[in-house]
């Protein structure tokens, strides 16, 4: 009996598998301004990149660890390796892939994911991008879809114009981090008027023990255009740990309107601390669509700054805390324009000794008319071990508004689950179903393929919880 | 019913000269202990406390907590503390007020204070037969009569997470404050009502009041309390309650204070098995006000109910800091709130709801609504859940906007005039707050007070 429970343990991070650890380069572990300068200069910058790395470090190494949230002491930051190089450059092709690489890849279905819905993909492994395709009808159009590092080299004035500017090197202790030793992620600019629309995807792979993954990403969308940008992550499962730490910063132009979604399930090892924030000017609308589900711990706070007259954002949030896990996954809206909109609608489930949390903030500013923002947050709890929190700050600086939030916090009701065992549904079905159907209203913002996947994981999270 | 009254005491006045102050230092402390007439412990207690508050940190804008509502403006750099021996009897009444009016009900007792001293005190027999005990900090310990009911209570630590700074401030320092208890077993059918009159200008008045209620005993306890004159004068106030198992207790809390009033509150409940804790309050200040409202639910079905509401004018702010703590199985509280502001007023409203994991079967709910009348004013929220068991049933909800103009739009369609109809909404909205207390007469009280707080916007606008 005992076998059979921990197979099922065993079966439910299906992307535990680890490949043997041969690299092209590999940094000392730890971090001084010597691995800072040698990232820099494997990677051939120019200088201003540099300077900004250095200045990063130095904030990084001033500001204090932060205390007002979940517990960050498991983090190590002498212990982990900050930058490894696993092949010479990013390919345009799988066959030019690396064969262990390559196989990981596939594992993960992510070729096969490009061939049959995808407009373009990218693939990183540890701290580079080994793959990145578009497909040659959004090149035509003048859509850009690169690997950071690349973008930067081809394209350095549009580059510099933007970077950095959302979030910057000082921010937090995290950002400040990234910005030290940032590498790979993607960098997306979609002329004006030009909808892509199917999805543009970046598959993120940890695989070295005791890694720190510390990917850029920049999306421009310009006036009118649109873009929907996936990402996935997964990890090995080590008993220590790792830290993935990334920065996205998206700007959406008049008009225009821009979709992130994360499927996020690292494995339990991985300390998930990102920092991502977006722009909406005049009319643009930012989607944030974030499912957590792996890590040891998330802490994760899409933002958008509502910056032009009816601009709109929408955070749509499901997060999963199970087995010594800590979800801290929120959203934040500051609206600073009149007649912008918002709305936020987080949904959390935790099991075991899980712990989910919901911390956002709604900031209306003064002389933002008109502002309306609702947030909803909903919260199952499976076990009576299991934790939840909802923090939700608001300030509101102005009258003329119209501000709503509401969160509950339950169990799965016997009633619901004794009806559908009536019914002649199996326990274990039934809890999946009904928690499927809770979460069914930000799954069904997912494109298909990646609906079936999230229900999927749920399905596998949820396996061997009764009985 | 026929009552007489066997207690009486004829009311002192007192008259302010030239108050010079005392230093926040131990001196201070011993001076007022020893005016008091506390027992040495209590005494070395004010100076252990003393010690701690030199370790914890000073309160300051910059920290999370106190990012909307600035601690500078009651620092102790602003204030000395008031010195009662400066405050003297006199005959001329400058404080007439705290005597005309009876209150609108019959009482159980009427307890008059002044500055935390005992003005005037009232008790009916039928209380006092009941084993009634009302009496100031002063008079108690100068009759001795009453303390053992209250040594544990006076002085007793307050946890308080994030700043402790205030709270041992008043620890230190307090000049006195009111006691009441109601020993086990003991109906008291009407309400005792307690007037505080506040007025130390530009100085700076600690006050510590404790309330028992024992077993299977209810009680309902009106506290008034106005604070401020012409000058600023900051008012820190400590309420320790406990509860017996089976116990009830009704407080309602009517709060007036003029723009200069600095008012720092905490109200402290413990609850035991079965207990029933309900506040209901009317807050209409015009000053700075800080209330945390704390209830810890140790035993299993003790109830906690806070319902609230507040007029906000002028340039006064009040944040609300309330704690629903559940320790035990099968509690529940229930919390909501509700403002309208005019003016330049704001509401903070910090709530938070915790769930221990021994805590099962517990409902949780709170609600804030707030109604933004004018321009200038502005309302936040942070309604905080921790919840750390499954079988729960917790929610929270916050809604922040103008006068609803489909509401607004249907009474006019029906003939009243716009004023009309924005007050009528406006009485509504604030009233609901309140309904759910029992008492009847105290319900239209409270709804008097309503009006009378919303007519200085409202009313004159309504006739056309």
């Amino acid at each position: 009996m005992p076998n059979q429970i921990l197979d099922l343990e065993l079966d439910q991070y299906k992307y535990g598998f680890r490949d043997p650890e041969e690299y092209l380069y590999r940094s000392e572990k730890g971090l001084s301004a010597k691995i800072v300068e040698e990232i820099s200069e494997r990677k051939n910058e120019p200088i201003w990149m540099l300077d900004f790395r250095l200045k990063a470090l130095d904030w990084f190494n001033r500001k204090p660890m932060p205390k007002w949230g979940p517990d960050l002491s498991g983090v190590n930051f002498d212990d982990l390796t900050y930058y490894i190089k696993p092949q010479e450059h990013g390919e345009r092709s799988w066959d030019d892939v690396p064969d262990g690489i390559r196989n990981t890849f596939e594992r993960l279905g992510v070729p096969e994911a490009e061939r049959k819905y995808l407009a373009g993909i990218g693939a990183q492994y540890e701290s580079e991008v080994v793959y990145h395709n578009l497909k040659e009808e959004w090149e035509q159009k003048g859509v850009i879809f690169l690997d950071t590092d690349t973008a930067l080299k081809d394209h350095p004035d549009l580059f510099r114009k933007f970077f950095s500017t959302i979030i910057p090197s000082g921010d937090n202790k995290f950002a400040a981090l990234n910005s030290a030793v940032w590498s790979g992620g993607s960098f997306i600019y979609v002329p004006p008027g030009v909808q892509v629309d199917i999805p543009l995807q970046t598959y993120f792979r940890i695989n070295a023990e005791k890694m720190g993954q510390f990917e850029r990403t920049l999306i421009i969308v310009d006036e009118g255009a649109f873009v929907h940008y996936v990402e996935g992550c997964t990890a090995p499962t080590y008993s220590a740990s790792s830290l993935h730490s990334a920065v996205v910063e998206i700007i959406a132009l008049p008009g225009a309107r821009v979709r992130y979604t994360t499927i996020q399930n690292w494995a339990n090892n991985v300390y998930n601390l990102v920092t991502k924030r977006a722009v909406a000017y005049k009319d643009a609308t930012v989607e944030w669509v974030d499912c957590n589900l792996g890590s040891k711990l998330t802490m994760k706070y899409p933002s958008v700054y509502l910056l032009g007259e009816g601009a709109h954002a929408e955070t749509l949030s499901v997060a999963y805390a199970g087995r010594g896990q800590h979800t801290e996954a929120g959203a934040k809206c500051i609206h600073a324009a009149p007649h912008t909109t918002s709305t936020i609608t987080s949904k959390s489930i935790s099991q075991y000794d899980g712990r989910t949390s919901y911390r956002g903030l709604i900031e209306i500013l003064p002389g933002a008319r008109k502002a309306k923002s609702s947030v909803v947050c909903d919260a199952l709890i499976l076990d009576p071990e299991a934790r939840s929190d909802t923090y939700p700050y608001s300030y509101i600086d102005e009258s003329d508004v119209e501000i709503g939030h509401e969160a509950s916090v339950s169990k799965i009701s016997d009633d619901q689950l004794f009806y559908l065992m009536s019914r002649g549904i199996s326990e274990v079905e039934a809890l999946s179903l009904i928690v499927r159907g809770f979460i069914d209203p930000v799954a069904k913002e997912l494109p298909m393929e990646f609906a079936v996947e999230l229900n999927h994981l749920i399905e596998l999270q949820m396996e061997g919880s009764v009985g | 019913m026929h009552t007489t009254v066997v207690k009486e005491i004829q009311p002192r006045v007192y008259e302010i000269k030239n108050n010079t102050g005392l230093d926040w230092d131990a001196a201070a402390a011993g001076l007022l202990s020893e005016r008091l007439g506390e027992p040495p412990n209590l005494r070395s207690q004010r100076f252990e406390r003393l010690h701690q508050l030199s370790k914890v940190p000073t309160p300051h804008r910059f920290m999370e907590s106190w990012r909307r509502t600035d601690p500078a403006i009651i620092s102790q750099k602003r204030f000395k503390l008031w010195n009662p021996e400066d405050e003297i009897l006199s005959e001329t009444s400058t404080h007439d007020s705290d005597r005309s009016e009876s209150p609108p009900v019959l009482t159980s007792a009427i307890l008059s204070l002044c500055n935390a001293q005992q003005q005037s005190i009232v008790v009916e027999e039928n209380a006092e037969d009941s084993g009634l005990v009302l009496a100031s900090q002063d008079h108690a310990f100068r009759t001795q009569d009453t303390m053992s009911e209250f040594n544990s209570l006076i002085g007793r630590d307050i946890e308080e997470d994030d700043t402790p700074a205030f709270g041992l401030m008043n620890a230190v320092w307090y000049h006195g404050g009111y006691l009441l208890a109601v020993p086990r077993g003991s109906q008291i059918l009407d309400p005792i009502w307690i007037r505080h009159r506040v007025n130390t200008p530009g100085h700076a008045l600690m006050v510590q009041n404790n309330i028992k209620i024992g077993s299977e005993s209810s009680l309902t306890v009106v506290i008034e309390t106005e604070s401020g004159g012409e000058i600023e004068n900051y008012l820190n106030e400590i309420t320790n309650i406990d509860l017996e198992p089976g116990a009830e207790l009704s407080l309602i809390v009517i709060n007036t204070g003029t723009s200069n009033s600095r008012y720092y509150s905490h109200l402290n409940v413990g609850q035991s098995e079965s207990s029933n804790f309900e506040i209901t309050w009317v807050d209409a200040s015009e000053g700075w006000n800080v209330m945390r409202r704390e209830v810890n639910l140790n035993g299993p079905y003790a109830e906690a109910f806070f319902r609230g509401m507040r007029i906000g004018s002028g340039e006064g702010s009040l944040e609300l800091r309330t704690k629903q703590n559940h320790f035990a199985p099968a509690t529940s509280s229930d919390l909501f709130y509700k403002s309208a502001l005019f003016d330049n007023s704001s509401s903070i409203f910090r709530g938070l709801i915790r769930v221990e994991p021994e805590a099962a079967g517990t409902n949780a709910y709170q609600l804030n609504r707030n109604l933004l009348m004018d321009e200038g004013t502005k309302a936040d929220a942070i309604p905080n859940l921790e919840i750390l068991v499954d079988d729960v049933r917790c929610t929270h909800g916050v809604s922040t906007g103008k006068v609803n103009k489909d509401a607004l739009f249907y009474m006019m369609s029906r003939g009243l005039n716009h004023s009309q109809a924005v007050n009528m909404l406006v009485s509504g909205f604030l009233t609901e707050a309140v309904d759910g207390l029992a008492e009847e007469d105290l319900k239209d009280y409270l709804f008097a007070k309503i009006e009378e707080g919303l007519s200085k916007f409202l009313g004159g606008k309504s006739v056309e």
